[in-house]
């Protein structure tokens, strides 16, 4: 073999001027880097002899090689006489051995192809899960990232949306807050620059003189809007279908916004000039004037109803009678009269009747039961609202069932003193007087 | 006169299997009554089992054994009185099979026992290169002459139409032609792919050739390939004779790395096709390529791709390789090799004394 990598048994081609060449080409790319890295390197040496731990390999070896049977022994002699004894001789042997040693050969080459596929299958059956494997990994990773990506969006979302809201809400409240001082402020602020106002026409609010603003005295101690008309809910029964509802003594409208929510036509009257621009402020019909005067100038039978609430205790009796008489003028034949007032048959409620330094006198139920009917109200009926919570009563004794009869007895006598007592102590706090003209 | 031929196995569309067909061809073709006897025989050609030659067996005949692998047929002629003619293609050194297939190396190992023991059996024997026939000298055989082996190229004109519209491009397409066997060295044919392609990306490897029971050996190859990230290496299998035919016509460079060959079909296959050939110088490589082709000395994958580069791009020494390739071609045509052996047949009834002209 020459030293020379190649050889071109031809004259007429310049081996040596190909082999430049060649030396050349190799110089040029190596350095713009166009080769690849050894093969070598990248690839254990390919001897396919020896041993080697791939199993693919070996996996090939066993299906090239499970046949271990031997059947390329074939017996002959070439000496021409004694040969043919020979043969005979060895066949004879070779038959006894083979009667043995077949079978065992024959199973274990049957046993090694066996092997030899179950082994294929097993690593068919891996290699189809590992890419299976592989497969769902990468699923898993991608569905992980996208649902972690919706969940951060999703809670986010939620997040803001119920932050905005409780912002949202305390806004509100802040704003409502706000719009009322203002409103008050201003009021009071146009009040002083102007004087008293309307002293000439209009007899005193029942807060005038005193120095003190009802509106923040209500605010304080009548309770909320919202309590107020949930109470006042109790009595709008009497008014559907109409559309003419006088609300006597509106205060803050929560009953002319009860009407307004129910789509029953109602306007107010109030003698307190903060209330009523309040009241107007809000969009509901309320004029300033005292009862009697605004009843007098209305035609006789145009009210279909009339709503009287925390106004009576403040009134003197002349007056009350006088109010009373005109309702009964005003109003349709058929319609109701509500008047509710605090209740001076319980302790606790007559005790807090003189919060209210405008309180008059607290009227009792048979009284303005009698008021009414005097006047001609008819079907007149008593309604007690607003009980003590039982936290704040007095407690009766439960009666045992094992309990022997003299103290059943005694404990029955007792719950009735405190019933009694609760009646009288802790009874309802205000009453409503319905009548019907 | 009977002129029969014994073999252990006969295959169409295999170096031996054709050879042994075209032979009974040309010797029904003389005049002679001529027969195939095999142990293993493909459903497609007409032979008849080994065992009935004995009752054809005559000192009157010839019989042609050709001899390529251990088998029972050694055995079996010793006892025959016939006149016998050894053709020998060669026998792969066994430790090539070692780790791949142990039957294999067992019967190439017995099959050169059986050529030693066999030296003494024959009127002549026969070698298809210059290298097999020094291999039958060294193993005692007196009286030995070459003859090449026998190919009928006027069967190479059917083609696939399909390939060719597939393949036909701009491409280079490199290829070698042979079993997947290890002694063929198709990872250094790889290996030296892998860096022509990064000189020229449009190019292809097609590697048509079985790979029947040398698996373990075909799957190193594949996972070869596949550490080397190298693309467009067509393990092709063992393909119909068309595609065959096709894959040479689509072919720009012959590359053999095979460091074993009796003679080598495909050389003589690819000068016929006009395809340049480089090939590694060993075995009856040299012998078949004569002073045709470029042998080479040294695997040095890098300077490989560099040549196949030039090759491909220099018209001029194309054309001057494939005209000496022509030459040389002219020695193995049917023309010359069947009035040869006709000669050593004429020689063989006459007497083995009288000379054999070249």
């Amino acid at each position: 073999m020459s030293d020379t990598p190649f050889e071109i048994k031809d004259d007429e081609i310049n081996v040596e001027e190909i082999m430049e060449k060649i030396r050349e080409n190799i110089r040029r790319r190596k350095e713009a880097g166009v080769y690849p890295p050894d093969p070598d390197s990248l690839a254990a040496p390919q001897a396919p002899a020896g041993s080697s731990t791939d199993i693919a390999r070996d996996l090939a070896y066993l299906s090239g090689n499970w046949d271990i049977q031997n059947r390329s022994y074939f017996i002959s002699s070439h000496r021409p006489v004694a040969g043919k004894v020979l043969v005979k001789g060895r066949e004879l042997v070779h038959g006894e051995v083979r009667r043995y040693v077949d079978p065992v050969i024959w199973k274990q080459a049957e046993f090694n192809r066996a092997t030899g596929r179950v082994l294929e299958e097993v690593a068919r059956q891996v290699s189809g899960v590992e890419s299976l494997r592989e497969q769902i990994r990468d699923e898993v990773t991608e569905l992980a990232a996208q649902l972690k990506a919706e969940i951060s969006e999703e809670v986010g979302a939620q997040v803001r949306a119920e932050v905005a809201k409780q912002v949202q809400s305390a806004l509100l409240a802040m704003d409502t807050d706000i719009e009322n001082r203002a409103w008050l402020a201003k009021v009071l602020e146009g009040r002083v620059l102007r004087g008293a106002p309307g002293e000439a026409e209009l007899p005193d609010s029942p807060s005038a003189g005193t120095g003190l603003n009802y509106f923040v005295f209500e605010d304080q101690f009548r309770g909320s809007r919202e309590e107020i008309k949930e109470r006042q809910r109790a009595f709008v029964r009497y008014f559907e279908g109409c559309s003419n509802v006088l609300d006597i003594g509106c205060g803050r409208g929560e009953f002319l916004e009860l009407m307004r929510d129910e789509g029953i036509g109602a306007r107010g009257v109030d003698l307190d000039e903060t209330m009523v621009e309040f009241c107007r402020s809000r969009g509901l019909a309320v004029e300033l004037n005292d009862a009697v005067s605004y009843l007098e100038q209305l035609e006789d039978e145009s009210l279909d109803g009339v709503f009287i609430d925390q106004v009576v205790e403040h009134l003197e009796p002349a007056y009350l009678v006088r109010l009373l008489e005109l309702c009964y003028r005003k109003m349709k034949f058929g319609y109701h009269i509500v008047a509710e007032t605090v209740n001076p048959l319980s302790f606790v409620s007559f005790a807090n009747f003189y919060i209210d330094m405008t309180h008059v006198r607290p009227v009792h139920p048979e009284t303005l039961k009698f008021l009414l009917g005097a006047v001609g109200f008819r079907e007149i009926e008593a309604q007690f609202s607003s009980p003590v919570p039982d936290e704040a009563r007095l407690r009766r004794l439960p009666v045992d069932e094992g309990i022997g009869e003299a103290e059943r007895l005694h404990v029955e006598a007792y719950n009735r003193n405190v019933d009694l007592l609760n009646g009288t102590l802790y009874g309802a706090q205000d009453y409503a007087i319905i009548g019907k003209k | 006169m009977k002129i029969h031929q014994i073999v252990p196995s006969i295959y169409p569309n295999d170096a031996i299997g054709n050879e042994v067909m075209l032979m009974r061809d040309l010797l029904r073709e003389w005049g002679y009554e001529s027969d195939i006897f095999a142990i293993d025989i493909h459903p497609s050609v007409r032979a008849r089992p080994y065992r009935e030659y004995e009752n054809e067996s005559s000192p009157q005949n010839i019989l042609i054994y050709h001899f390529a692998i251990g088998s029972e047929i050694s055995q079996f002629i010793k006892t025959l009185p016939d006149k016998k003619l050894m053709i020998y293609h060669n026998i792969t050194p066994s430790h090539f099979f070692c780790g791949i297939n142990d039957n294999i190396m067992l019967t190439l190992k017995k099959g050169r026992e059986e050529l030693k023991s066999l030296s003494q059996e024959f009127d002549l024997a026969l070698a298809d290169s210059e290298y097999n026939r020094i291999e039958l000298e060294r193993a005692g055989y007196d009286k030995s002459c070459v003859l090449p082996l026998l190919i009928d190229f006027s069967k190479y004109t059917t083609f696939n139409q399909d390939l060719l519209d597939e393949f036909s491009d701009d491409w280079v397409n490199i290829i070698f032609v042979g079993r997947i066997v290890p002694n063929k060295k198709h990872e250094d044919i790889i290996k030296a792919f892998y860096y022509y392609k990064c000189i020229n990306p449009k190019s292809r490897l097609f590697l048509p050739g079985g790979y029947d029971n040398n698996e373990p050996y075909f799957q190193a190859l594949q996972s070869l390939v596949q550490r080397l990230n190298v693309s467009d290496v067509h393990f092709l299998g063992k393909v119909p004779f068309d595609d065959l035919v096709s894959y040479y016509m689509l072919s720009d460079v012959f590359l053999c790395m095979s460091e074993h060959e009796g003679f080598n079909v495909p050389i003589v296959e690819s000068m016929y096709f006009g395809i340049p050939i480089i090939a590694y110088n060993s075995s009856a490589i040299p012998y078949t390529l004569g002073n045709a082709g470029i042998l080479v000395n040294k695997k040095d994958y890098c300077k490989l791709a560099e040549l196949m580069d030039i090759i491909a791009s220099d018209v001029k020494l194309k054309e001057r390789l494939i005209h000496v390739q022509r030459e040389r071609f002219k020695e193995f045509e049917l023309g010359k090799t069947s009035i040869k052996f006709r000669q050593i047949i004429n020689t063989l009834i006459n007497g083995i004394d009288g000379a054999i002209s070249d």
